[in-house]
Parts: C-alpha cells; sequence; structure tokens
C-alpha cells in the first residue's frame, strides 16, 4: 500500500535517492539503471522491498549499518509524500 | 531518529535482555544507540552494559530530544500510565514473549494499549518476537496459530545460556556466533519491517 503511494507520487529522483542508499548491497546494484528501462517505479520498488526482506538470509546479508541508511531515507520521502 | 520501544506487561519474558542486546548489536553497526529503562526493577541501570549509553533524562517527554540514531526503550512487566506515549512516540515496538499458550493468553492488555496507541500514532508497527524457544522444536508454529493481536517476527531467539551470561557486553560480542546470528538477524529484521 505504501509503496504503491509513494510510486504514485515519489519522481524518479526521490526513488534513485532510496535506491542509492541500497546501492552498496551487491543484489540492488543494478535496480537504479533498471528504473524506467525495463522496470516501472513500482516494480522497482516491489524488487527493491523483496531484496530487503530477503537479504537475511543471502550470503552476505545487508548490514544492518546500510538498512538504517535506507530506513531513513524511506522515512523522509514517506514523511515528504504524506505532507 | 529511530525508536524502539520492548513492551510486554507479561515479566519474565526477556523484555531487558532483548533490549540491551539488540543495543548492542545496533551500536557495532556504528549507530549512536541510547538505552532507556524505563521499568522501576531498573534491571538495565543496575548492570550497566558496557558502552552502552544510558538516556539521563528527567521526564519520557524529554526522549524525543535526544541526539542519537536508535533509541531503545524498555518498560515494565504491567501497563503504565507513561506506555502510551512512550508507543506514541515510537516507530516500532517489539513485544517478546515466550512461546507459550498461557503467555499468548496473557497479551490482551498489552494489545490493547498498542492498538489504542496505533489508532494515534498510525506509522507505529508492532510485532511479537518469540524468544526463549527450544531449539529445533515446532513449538513457534503451533502457538503462531493462537496469536492473533500481532503479526510475529520471522527471527526467533533460541534458549541459550549465552544470553543470561552476556548482559554487560551483548551476546554479539561474545563468541556464540549462533546467539550473536540471531541477534543480529532481529535487529536487522526489525529495521525491514518499518520499510
Amino acid at each position: 500500500m505504501i509503496l504503491t503511494q509513494l510510486a504514485e507520487k515519489a519522481t524518479n529522483k526521490d526513488i534513485r535517492s532510496l535506491l542509492n542508499k541500497a546501492r552498496a548491497y551487491k543484489p540492488m546494484h543494478n535496480l537504479r539503471s533498471r528504473l524506467n528501462a525495463s522496470l516501472t517505479k513500482l516494480q522497482v520498488l516491489e524488487r527493491f522491498e523483496s531484496l530487503l526482506t530477503d537479504c537475511e538470509s543471502n550470503k552476505s546479508p545487508m548490514s544492518v549499518g546500510n538498512k538504517y541508511n535506507i530506513l531513513k531515507e524511506f522515512q523522509e520521502q514517506i514523511k515528504y509524500i504524506s505532507l | 531518529m529511530i525508536i524502539i520501544t520492548v513492551a510486554n506487561q507479561k515479566g519474565g519474558v526477556g523484555k531487558s535482555t532483548l533490549a540491551v542486546n539488540l543495543a548492542f548489536v545496533y551500536k557495532k553497526q556504528g549507530l549512536k544507540v541510547m538505552l532507556y529503562d524505563y521499568d522501576p526493577q531498573g534491571s538495565i541501570n543496575m548492570t550497566r552494559p558496557d558502552g552502552l549509553k544510558l538516556a539521563n533524562v528527567s521526564s519520557v517527554e524529554q526522549l524525543t530530544g535526544l541526539k542519537c540514531d536508535v533509541l531503545i526503550i524498555d518498560t515494565p512487566p504491567y501497563i503504565i500510565d507513561k506506555l502510551q506515549y512512550l508507543l506514541s512516540i515510537s516507530n516500532f515496538v517489539l513485544i517478546p514473549n515466550k512461546p507459550g499458550i498461557y503467555e499468548v493468553a496473557s497479551m490482551q492488555k498489552t494489545a490493547a494499549a498498542i492498538k489504542a496507541a496505533q489508532d494515534i500514532n498510525q506509522g507505529l508497527k508492532a510485532f511479537v518476537c518469540f524468544n526463549e524457544v527450544v531449539h529445533n522444536s515446532s513449538i513457534k508454529k503451533e502457538i503462531a496459530d493462537y496469536m492473533k493481536y500481532f503479526p510475529i517476527m520471522n527471527t526467533v531467539i533460541n534458549k541459550r545460556v549465552i544470553y543470561g551470561r552476556s548482559l554487560m557486553n551483548g551476546a554479539i560480542n561474545t563468541e556464540n556466533q549462533k546467539a550473536a546470528k540471531e541477534v543480529s538477524a532481529l535487529a536487522s529484521e526489525i529495521f525491514t519491517k518499518m520499510i
């Protein structure tokens, strides 16, 4: 629900900014370049969410610090779109 | 600042132990962490875990003014007047519980308090975490069917002696890799659940 709203209201720049925070995590590395190339904003965010959920079971999981940066950016954007 | 409150009206479910262990994980990841012990038992204030910063405020209303990345609030094993306020400023409430029918049944008041807080603070996420689970048992799955109040964290904290032994330095800083792995997974999953 939130992702759908985010995809509707956030700009490409906002979503790139969110994906930038996740760039250090290898499975998300190329997600930014796929935005509007092969995937829509919503598809990118859905992929983002799914990778984030599965990352604990990955052999090299995303660091908690990296996840914190994503969370902060996400909260900023949610605050912005709900205004 | 991300505020995580650890709450359950039932005593002995591991609230303080989990609060301290989560704080150590976040600290090890380079985040500025503070712990606030609102429990009059004062388990955390008494033990003063090594290197963890305890929030020193004269009233709970000052908590939002603290300068840190993550604030973890430990609450007492009963419903307190200020619980509503603490939940209203929180991003996440972690409800540790042992996987037992009585433990699940005793969550009614905690659940009501959290649901009431969620009406005001709509961004508040609440999850149950099964704690002290006997390794390789199917009890979590069996009890999960009775847990109607809140969703359950995927990460389970198993029953391990190390948690009792490591209150001063956190399981993440011990050589017990299994304990370190599960508290790290819990800390990480909490962030995921907020996204």
